[in-house]
Parts: structure tokens; C-alpha cells; sequence
């Protein structure tokens, strides 16, 4: 498994490549003596702690890695050095009892290592300063709060003040962005913003913040020979804001009990898969750990507001996985989230201090990091923790590049230690062989009772009959 | 009725009789303990190798050599952190002391005694309407490094807020053991010098930030002079606070002598900034493991 992760203290990049089963807060010779230690290496090194990374996003269409940073950059990083490095192997018994052989192999692995270790993994293509100005998190100035790569490839970056910067692709970064202003109120911030899923809707922009109440708003559409032209004349922002278009605008949610108004804070939206220009479905995430699902068409108040966090405590991230949400806050609590209901469906355990990033692997692992300076990676479907490492830098960005393994579970692939597990094929094998048995038992136990049956039976109609 | 062994005591019926015959029993289990001891030690008098030989074979597993395996023990410390105004641009400290709101006198005394410990700190009574945010906002305006709230419920002093300035991170630790300086027998009055500070045990990556944080407090220069040391001492998460004056009475014996006060902290939680995001936090689970230890 080939994980990146940003690191907050040295504004630098991780990349892990790492075995399922590797856990390094683990002795690594009593507990897993066949899985290799894990390659940490660090890339974009001359960074530091007030350039770091804001936000990092894996693109699907050229595998490259487009990255905010503190300092008002958006960078561009190649990964096919990365994708060419090779996992280390599972150590194997018999090549240690080779001999000279083994040896041999041993120290061609370890002089591959260092050269892996000298050769920087993620070169960076592009770069583009200065799209704002440097900030600082803790103060008012214009943040980044937003990276996407939307499903047409076009980079979108936004700001918490209202600004949008579009690059129709990874390769204009270098040249000027197109600007859009999000319709805002003078007191209104933005926290939270996403784009609508699917190639024909990428115009469609939803948005929220505190005190700013959702909003789905349309871009106009640009055609790729006026863009050329367009670029230059669209540094004048006034001959675009009137062309944004609102097409949904939220309701809050209905007064308390007391009849005191809901105070709005969205901390994340998700679209759904299902939601279409005509009638948007989507989930936003507040502050105080609700999950309020939206349906356009039903109308503008929320279909409904779930308490998902009992603590209340803020959300950080949320993400779809395999048709549920996971969520994430604060203190180290990462649930997976019945959409419909918001019923919370399972914990993915193991996190001390707040997390700051989950990532979606092909629908079948979720990799997480945040303060604990460790990245994890689970399994979906069994809930187990899969990688474990610790990098030694506060993380707040995750992403899985690459994982060629199968999701077997096997005692050695688990961390903390499940004894005796077996994969389900196996276990429906055993409970089939089990039943079998079973049957069998019971067709020879069934043919002794009706003998039986028939012998009582008449010694008893002889016995009445005596009796009578 | 002579003493008998244990198990024929437990065929016994009488409690009284029971209770005196065990006594008996253990009465002389202790003396035949002591005179093995004292034979021993006659021995080892004599001959020293003996001693040493059976210290060597008998050395006794204790929870903290059988600390489980962590990984960020001893580790460098990557990047930079907020303490960095301290350690690298050599910044002095300047630290506010106050208490929780309606503070009562137990918190008053426990601060007036930290006023005394940290040197370039000042007091200022708690007023209820700032919270911590507002009182680490004008402090940073006030060039003041360190704001520290004592915490006191129902008279008794029993957490510790240390907030490093201006934008975290910010620290809780309870405190529990409070010794007054008065109630050590035998204890001095602390003179005005910088103390020296000895940190011990602070290993793990957490461990280093807090004992980042406790070096901070503390002016870069002691003043020798004063022969103070202030100790913060790490067992098993539990950090002990002890402060003395020492004396080099010749060339191998050094003199104690405890100025007080004596409390225990035990790290509760470390939160980015100023009271926000988490970044470790103690929850009961943590302590499963009883050789698994996180500073």
C-alpha cells in the first residue's frame, strides 16, 4: 500500500509504503517477524510549519497530486516515480535458512532501499504562487478552504471570502486561473464547499459556513475556445458575478423547543450519488455534530437534522464509503453513518486526538491521519486496522495512492493481535461441513427413533391392553 | 497449644482461637524472616561479592521495566512547534498566573505559591466575565508568554491550565497530593533566584512536548547562586513536582533540603491553539494496559 500524507510541523510530504499487517508501534520482531519494516520517506522538504499543506487531492485522471499550501500556493506533484517503486516483500522462512543466498538477496534489498531513500518520490511540476496572499489559520484572512479536482479534470481552489479559482486542467496551472466571486453577505464565510458529482454537472456548486446557510449555486458555463479569450478579460470581476446564478438556497431547520432560532454552522457537504441538477440530494455536516440530509425538490428546509455525534463535538471530515458516511471529529471518534437515518452503523477504533483526514480507497479501505502523528488504514468491510505507522509529524491530509493486496483477513495482516481468524470463505466452508454433519447425525438419530418409537409404541399398546 | 501450619488453622472453629494462632504464626514467620536477614547480611559484611552477585541475579520486574514497546521513545523531534519562540529566537518567558472564576482561598494560596516558583510571573485576580480566550488574547497584546489558570473545586486546588501564548497549544493537567510548604518538616523558604529545572523521564514524543512546555516557563539562564532546583520527575505518567535548595557539604556528599510545595500532575489533555482541536486527551481505556505508558 503506497500512502501519502502532509505533514503540519515541517510543511513537508510523507510517503509510506508499507505491507498490510505493518503496525509499528509493535515490536517488529515478536509480533510480525514475515512483514518488512515500512519505507517512510519525505518529499518537498524545503517547506516549513507556515507552508504547510492545506489540502492534498489524488487526481483520477493523471494520477498526480495537487496540493494548497499556507503560503497561498497551489503545487502540483508528479507520482509515477512513485508508482514504479516496488513494495518490499513478505520475508519469507526458507530464504533465511538459504544461507549465502538469502543473504545475497538481503543485501540487494537493502541497497534497493537506499536508493529508493535518495531518489525524491514526488518531484514537483508545477507551481503556482501567490494565488492569495499568505495567511495565518487562527486570524480573519482569506484561507484556503476547498481543493478539488472535479470529474472533468478541471482544478478547482476555494477561499473561506467567496473566491473560486478554476484551472481547466493539471497542466494550466501555471497560467492564471479563472476567477469567480460565490454570492456572499458581507458576514458570511464559507467553510465548507463542494462540487456536484458527475462530468455534465460540475457547474453546480454547493457551499456553507458559519451564519451561511447552504447554497447550490450554478458557474456559467465556459466553452473552450472563448476561455482563451475570456482569461484575460476576466480579471474584471464584475463581468462575472452577475452571471452566478442561485439555484438552491437553504431553509434553517425549524426553532427549538424554547422557540429560539438553530444557529447555522456547516463544517462539510457531501452530494449524493443519486443527486441531479433536478432535484439535489445532499448531506451537510454542522459544528455540533449533525447530519441534516436535503433533498431540492422536497423543498428548502432539510428532510431531516440527526444528533450522529452523541459528544457534539465538531466535525472534521466527512466522506462516502461504499454507500454509507464516515464521519470524523475532534476526539479521535470515526464512525461509519447510515445515510438515511444517521444511525451510526460502526467505529473504526484506535485514533487518540482529533483526526484530521479520511480517505476513500476504491470503496474498500479508509485511510485516516491526524494528530496522533500515525496514519492507519482499515478495511471496510471488517472493520480492522490494516496499516498502522507512525511518521512522526502531525498529519492533517491522507491519501492511498496504491494497494495491490488482497483484503484476506489473516492473523498476520491484523493488527492488535486477533487470534485464529479465518477469512468468511473459509468460516462458511466450516459452518457448511458443520451442517452437514449435523444432518447426518440427525437422519441416523431420526431412523433410532422411529425405531424406537415403533418398539415403545407397542409394548405400551400391550401394556394397556393388560391393563384393561 | 504450640503455633501449627496454616492448613490445620483452617480446620479451626473458633474465631478468636483462629485469629491468635494466626498472629502466632505470622509472629514467627517474621522471626525467622529477620534472622535470615541478619545472617545474611553478616555474611555479605564480610564479603562483599556476595551481595553484588545476588543483586545481579535478583533484579525484580517492576511496571515500568516491563513498559511495553513504544516506538516514538527517544525519538528526534521533527519540524517545529510553537515552542520554537522559546528554544530558537531565545524569547524570555513572561507568565500570568489566575484562577478559575470565584475562586475561593485554597486556589488563591496555590498561586501565590507558583508566583514564587516561576520566575517573571504576575498575578491578576480572575474577573468572571473574561474567558480563557479573551484573557490569552489581551496577554498576547501584553507580550506575555504563558498564561497559567489554577482550577479550584470545593477548596481544593485540583487542575492546572497552561496556555503558551499566542496561539497555543494549551495544556491540562490535574493535580492531586498537594503538600503546603508548611506541612514539610524541615523545609526552607525559597530565595528569588531563577531555579535550576531537572526534567526526568520525559521520553515519548508527548513526553517531549510537555517537558517543552515546562522548559519554557522557566528563564533560559538559573541563577546559580540561589542553588534551587526546581524537579519535574515522570513516573508512569504521573509527574511529581518537588522543589529544593541544595549544598555540596564536601567532595562526594550533597545536602537536600526540600523548600516545598510537593504535587502530583497527571496530563489530561493538550489542545491546539487556544482550547481547540484535540490533540491527546486521557481517556480511561488508555490505562488497559498497565505497562503502557504515553509520556
Amino acid at each position: 500500500m503506497k500512502i501519502v500524507a502532509s505533514c503540519e510541523d515541517t510543511g513537508a510530504l510523507k510517503v509510506v509504503i508499507a505491507l498490510h499487517g505493518t503496525d509499528t508501534s509493535s515490536k517488529p520482531d515478536e509480533n510480525s517477524p514475515k512483514i518488512p519494516a515500512p519505507i517512510v520517506s519525505t518529499s518537498a522538504t524545503e517547506y516549513n510549519r507556515n507552508s504547510k499543506v492545506i489540502h492534498l487531492v489524488h487526481s483520477q485522471h493523471t494520477g498526480n497530486i495537487v496540493v494548497t499550501r499556507q503560503n497561498g500556493s497551489v503545487e502540483l506533484y508528479d507520482t509515477s516515480v512513485l508508482m514504479e517503486t516496488e513494495e518490499p516483500q513478505i520475508i519469507e522462512e526458507e530464504t533465511k535458512n538459504e544461507g549465502e543466498d538469502g543473504n545475497a538477496k538481503n543485501t540487494k534489498e537493502q541497497t534497493i532501499e537506499e536508493e529508493k531513500e535518495e531518489v525524491d518520490l514526488l518531484p514537483i511540476i508545477y507551481s503556482h504562487k501567490d494565488v492569495i496572499p499568505a495567511f495565518k489559520l487562527t486570524s480573519d484572512d482569506e484561507k484556503f478552504i476547498a481543493l478539488i479536482i472535479d470529474d472533468s479534470g478541471r482544478v478547482v481552489v476555494a477561499t473561506n471570502k467567496g473566491s473560486v479559482f478554476i484551472w481547466n486542467s493539471e497542466e494550466e496551472l501555471n497560467k492564471t486561473p479563472l476567477k469567480y466571486n460565490l454570492p456572499l453577505n458581507e458576514t458570511e464565510v464559507v467553510e465548507a464547499f463542494k462540487i456536484h458529482p458527475g462530468k455534465e454537472n460540475i457547474n453546480y456548486i454547493a457551499y456553507g459556513g458559519k451564519e451561511t446557510d447552504l447554497r447550490i449555486v450554478k458557474l456559467p458555463e465556459v466553452q473552450t475556445s472563448e476561455s482563451k479569450k475570456s482569461k484575460k478579460s476576466k480579471k474584471s470581476k464584475e463581468s462575472i458575478e452577475p452571471e452566478i446564478e442561485i439555484v438552491f438556497k437553504a431553509k434553517n431547520i425549524t426553532n427549538s423547543t424554547l422557540n429560539l432560532r438553530v444557529p447555522i454552522h456547516i463544517k462539510d457537504i457531501l452530494f449524493d450519488n443519486e443527486s441531479t441538477p433536478e432535484n439535489f440530494k445532499l448531506y451537510t455536516f454542522t459544528v455540533w455534530g449533525d447530519l441534516r440530509i436535503y433533498e431540492s425538490k422536497l423543498g428548502r428546509k432539510p428532510r431531516s437534522s440527526t444528533l450522529i455525534l452523541p459528544k457534539k463535538a465538531p466535525i472534521t471530515k466527512a466522506i462516502l464509503l461504499n454507500d454509507h458516511i464516515i464521519v470524523c471529529d475532534n476526539r479521535g471518534i470515526v464512525v461509519k453513518v447510515d445515510k438515511q437515518t444517521g444511525s451510526q452503523i460502526c467505529q473504526f477504533k484506535g485514533q487518540i486526538g482529533s483526526t484530521q483526514s479520511l480517505f476513500n480507497f476504491n470503496d474498500s479501505i479508509l485511510g485516516t491521519t491526524g494528530s496522533d502523528r500515525y496514519v492507519r488504514a482499515y478495511s471496510d468491510e471488517t472493520r480492522d486496522c490494516i496499516v498502522k505507522v507512525f511518521i512522526s509529524a502531525q498529519s492533517n491530509n491522507i491519501l492511498i495512492i496504491d494497494d495491490n493486496e488482497t483484503l484476506r483477513r489473516s492473523a498476520s495482516k491484523l493488527i492488535g493481535g486477533v487470534k485464529d481468524v479465518v477469512s468468511r470463505a473459509e468460516m462458511r466452508e466450516i459452518r457448511q461441513k458443520k451442517r452437514e454433519e449435523e444432518e447426518e447425525e440427525s437422519s441416523d438419530e431420526e431412523e433410532l427413533w422411529s425405531k424406537l418409537e415403533t418398539e415403545v409404541t407397542t409394548r405400551r399398546k400391550r401394556r394397556k391392553l393388560t391393563l384393561a | 497449644m504450640g503455633v501449627v501450619d496454616s492448613q490445620t488453622l483452617k480446620t479451626i472453629k473458633n474465631k478468636q482461637k483462629r485469629q491468635q494462632l494466626f498472629a502466632q504464626l505470622k509472629h514467627e514467620h517474621n522471626t525467622t524472616r529477620h534472622k535470615e536477614r541478619q545472617a545474611r547480611a553478616r555474611e555479605e559484611r564480610d564479603n562483599p561479592e556476595l551481595k553484588e552477585k545476588r543483586l545481579a541475579e535478583n533484579i525484580p520486574d517492576t511496571i515500568d521495566s516491563k513498559r511495553v514497546y513504544d516506538e516514538t521513545v527517544n525519538v528526534d523531534m521533527e519540524g517545529e512547534d510553537n515552542f520554537d519562540s522559546y528554544f530558537e529566537d531565545g524569547q524570555e518567558p513572561k507568565v500570568l498566573i489566575t484562577t478559575n472564576a470565584n475562586a475561593k482561598r485554597p486556589a488563591y494560596e496555590f498561586s501565590a505559591m507558583m508566583c514564587e516558583i516561576l520566575p517573571n510571573s504576575t498575578f491578576v485576580k480572575r474577573q468572571r466575565k473574561y474567558t480563557i480566550k479573551d484573557m490569552a488574547e489581551y496577554c498576547s497584546n501584553r507580550d506575555f508568554t504563558d498564561l497559567i489558570v489554577i482550577n479550584e473545586d470545593k477548596k481544593v486546588v485540583n487542575g492546572i491550565t497552561f496556555v503558551h501564548l499566542p496561539e497555543g497549544p494549551t495544556f491540562y493537567f490535574s493535580i492531586t497530593s498537594l503538600v503546603e510548604r508548611k506541612k514539610i518538616t524541615g523545609h526552607g523558604q525559597p530565595t528569588g533566584h531563577v531555579p535550576e529545572l531537572v526534567l526526568n523521564n520525559f521520553t515519548t514524543r508527548l513526553g517531549q512536548s510537555v517537558s517543552r512546555l515546562f522548559q519554557s516557563l522557566f528563564p533560559h539562564k538559573p541563577e546559580f547562586e540561589g542553588r534551587q532546583v526546581v524537579t519535574l520527575h515522570n513516573q508512569r505518567d504521573y509527574i511529581f513536582f518537588r522543589m529544593h535548595r541544595y549544598i555540596f557539604r564536601n567532595e562526594e556528599k550533597v545536602g537536600l533540603q526540600e523548600l516545598g510545595p510537593q504535587f502530583t500532575l497527571k496530563l489530561r489533555r493538550i489542545q491546539k491553539g487556544i482550547r481547540q482541536d484535540i490533540d491527546w486527551e486521557y481517556k480511561p481505556e488508555l490505562e488497559k494496559d498497565k505497562r503502557k505508558f504515553y509520556l
